[in-house]
């Protein structure tokens, strides 16, 4: 006789969603508010804390739910022996500390307790020929798209490990496994990310915090969507016969998020309905 | 615990005891600012990390990992060594929060073959309570 396995609630503690306000941040959201969980959605500026109270205006209304900024600006390191300090607030009325190191404490402050999961949907958009990049966007690159993460990951499971108890989730892409001409910047990015969340799953999982990475592949939402409607017809297809689909990406999300799928550590799986799988078309 | 009212050498060291001491299964009383994480606990670089990360909790300050359990000790030494900078000094400008008198110490320690790393709860508190001191009002 097997015994059943003895778990209980499939998800607990708050999620913080890095990257909320994209197509499928605003859908993750939504569906985790549905579970009865609290949300904190990070976002750059003020037009995606815009994009995301039009969304989810009833989420956004409650103590339950909030959005914070996250900014890409670089700690600053005095001299010798001191530490890493916060940078300046951006300036203005409504200026706050924005950066990754302040985020965990933040959401706390927000939610009324630190987020106990944490997905990664940070978006990377340098793309272009590997030898035809200008030296000083390669740099920007490599601050914006790997070191900012890592300082966000950093902060995160930080925050996690002092509680002993957390599950982080980076989106990446099946571009990272093959990446078409021009995506090699990204690739490389994403690639990065998954070392990363990698890391974190080998390093923390003896302490409760355990992490993954998910290869999505087309999907039709966001910057996706123009994408694919603009593919010739008859371009070929994933095995599946369509591409995946948001709520397929979500409850794949959701399901990583989970406790049951706390074993998925330290790994990367791949959602694209098989098209990897393919041998390229002649 | 709202770490941030106790700001006296005592209560940090009764504040990091009692982070550290159910790390290691051990009673808080047992440790005392002498006690050597790394030669009377078994702490390793993972134990480092999540008390360091408590500290980041209990204090809200930021918390340098390198600084604050001496991770670079031997690197600085050697460093100083090839450059023909005074060890003392450079140790003082590397782990300002530490007294010279520690700073004689700990060098005299690292000097000593095989012998196991130096760094103490004290040491700890001593940073926190200059990271304190030095953050007074800034987020962790």
């Amino acid at each position: 006789m097997v015994a059943a396995a003895g778990l209980s609630s499939p998800l607990r503690g708050p999620v913080l969603i890095a990257g909320g306000s994209c197509e499928l941040g605003l859908a993750l959201g939504a569906a985790m508010a549905a579970d009865g969980m609290a949300v904190a959605l990070t976002v750059r500026d003020a037009a995606g804390a815009a994009r995301i109270r039009a969304a989810l205006p009833h989420v956004m209304g409650t103590p339950e739910a909030a959005v914070l900024r996250l900014h890409a600006r670089r700690p600053e390191r005095g001299t010798v022996g001191q530490d890493f300090t916060t940078p300046p607030a951006l300036d203005g009325a409504d200026a706050e500390d924005d950066t990754p190191e302040t985020l965990p404490e933040r959401a706390r402050a927000a939610l009324g307790e630190a987020p106990r999961l944490f997905v990664d949907l940070l978006h990377s958009r340098f793309e272009c020929l590997l030898a035809g990049a200008d030296p000083a966007d390669i740099d920007l690159w490599a601050a914006r798209d790997i070191a900012f993460r890592a300082r966000l990951l950093r902060a995160v499971s930080r925050s996690m490990l002092a509680a002993r108890d957390g599950r982080c989730v980076f989106v990446s892409s099946s571009a990272a496994e093959r990446a078409a001409p021009g995506q090699g910047y990204y690739a490389a990015a994403k690639l990065a990310g998954e070392a990363l969340y990698r890391a974190v799953g080998v390093e923390l999982a003896p302490r409760g915090v355990t992490a993954c990475s998910l290869r999505l592949g087309w999907l039709e939402a966001g910057r996706g969507a123009p994408f694919l409607q603009s593919r010739a017809a008859g371009a070929p297809l994933p095995p599946t016969g369509r591409t995946v689909t948001l709520a397929e990406a979500v409850q794949t999300l959701r399901f990583l998020l989970s406790a049951p799928a706390t074993a998925i550590n330290a790994t990367t799986l791949t959602c694209d309905g098989g098209f990897g799988a393919l041998k390229p078309a002649c | 615990m709202p770490a941030q009212t106790r700001h006296e050498p005592h209560d940090i060291a009764v504040a990091i005891a009692a982070l550290v001491a159910p790390i290691f299964d051990v009673d808080p009383a047992t440790l005392s600012p002498s006690t050597r994480l790394m030669a009377d606990l078994p702490c390793e670089s993972i134990d480092l990390l999540e008390i360091g990360a408590g500290l980041n909790r209990c204090f809200a300050i930021p918390v340098r990992d390198a600084a604050a359990f001496l991770t670079d000790l031997r690197i600085h030494v050697l460093e100083a060594e090839r450059t023909g900078e005074a060890p003392e000094a450079r140790l003082a400008r590397e782990y300002p929060h530490l007294s010279a008198t520690r700073v004689a110490e700990v060098l005299a320690a690292v000097r000593v073959p095989g012998a196991p790393p130096v760094l103490t709860i004290g040491d700890v508190v001593a940073y926190v309570a200059w990271s304190l001191a030095r953050h007074a009002g800034q987020p962790a």
